[in-house]
């Protein structure tokens, strides 16, 4: 079995400017830490979905080397531990201090980037794919 | 806190206490495995969101006692970070701890074994212990 991911540029890489949007699968329903862009697209996004719902899990963001960098989470994490009084909503964030190494943007001290609080293009869904969780819920 | 039995009757209780691990980090596992099946096991060490500590950052021990299977992957894809949480189930006489759920729905055991990072044994236990992001045997 397969999850099903699409695949495509940042706005405003060159490179991804030239690239169609792809549909890409990979297997099971694993986290890519590194992608390898075998004739793709650097600075991209892909997005993780459930292969039973169909619905987005996750973004997956990637730098220009092929490290991934960022998370937005399209599923309700629970309380905030840097604010208790907040939750961490669908379509909230993390971002990777070490490329590639998504740990460094969880665990205590990391932040909890509210939905609307990164780059649009992070959030971003391919056309017809709904979130796990309704976005802010 | 002292070690305590994860059972049917409160698995979801207690994984509820810490947010289903969303978020987490998998910081440690060890797995030993002996000649009597039964006394094989795995420890997976977690840094979790604790409900019961206002939503603090702690550590918790699962441990997997009489190891019977197991999967791991660790590279180009990686479960370090639980972006999908922590899914526990009971199925042909074993209890599965599921770290990198395939689905969010999942409808048996096979759903279970499609993970990229389970283990599953004849009974499973849990401890919070303090946080520590490199933790000692």
């Amino acid at each position: 079995m397969t999850g099903a991911c699409a695949r495509r540029g940042i706005p405003g890489s060159r490179r991804a400017a030239r690239q169609p949007a792809l549909a890409y699968r990979w297997s099971s329903a694993g986290r890519l830490a590194r992608i390898d862009y075998p004739g793709g697209t650097p600075n991209s996004v892909y997005t993780h979905t459930d292969p039973k719902t169909g619905k987005a899990k996750q973004n997956a963001v990637y730098d220009r080397d092929g490290n991934v960098v960022a998370h937005v989470d399209f599923k309700n994490h629970g309380k905030d531990p840097k604010d208790p009084t907040k939750m961490a909503v669908s379509g909230h964030g993390h971002t990777f201090s070490t490329p590639g190494d998504p740990s460094t943007g969880h665990g205590e001290g990391a932040v909890h980037h509210d939905p609307g609080t990164l780059p649009p293009s992070y959030s971003a869904l391919p056309p017809g794919v709904q979130p796990h969780t309704p976005l802010g819920q | 806190m002292s070690e305590s039995p994860l059972t049917q009757a409160d698995a979801e209780r207690v994984i509820e206490r810490f947010y289903r691990c969303n978020d987490g980090v998998i910081r440690r596992v060890d797995l030993v495995f002996e000649p009597n099946r039964d006394d094989s096991s795995a420890t997976i060490v977690c840094s979790v969101k604790d409900d019961a500590a206002g939503a603090e950052w702690v550590n918790v021990i699962f441990r997997v006692h009489g190891l019977r299977e197991l999967a791991m992957t660790e590279g180009r894809v990686s479960y370090r970070v639980l972006s999908d949480g922590l899914t526990v189930g009971w199925f042909e006489g074993l209890v599965f701890l599921d770290f990198g759920p395939y689905t969010s729905e999942p409808d048996g055991v096979g759903d279970f074994r499609r993970s990229g990072c389970f283990f599953a044994g004849l009974s499973a236990t849990w401890e919070v212990v303090p946080y520590a992001e490199s933790p000692q045997r």
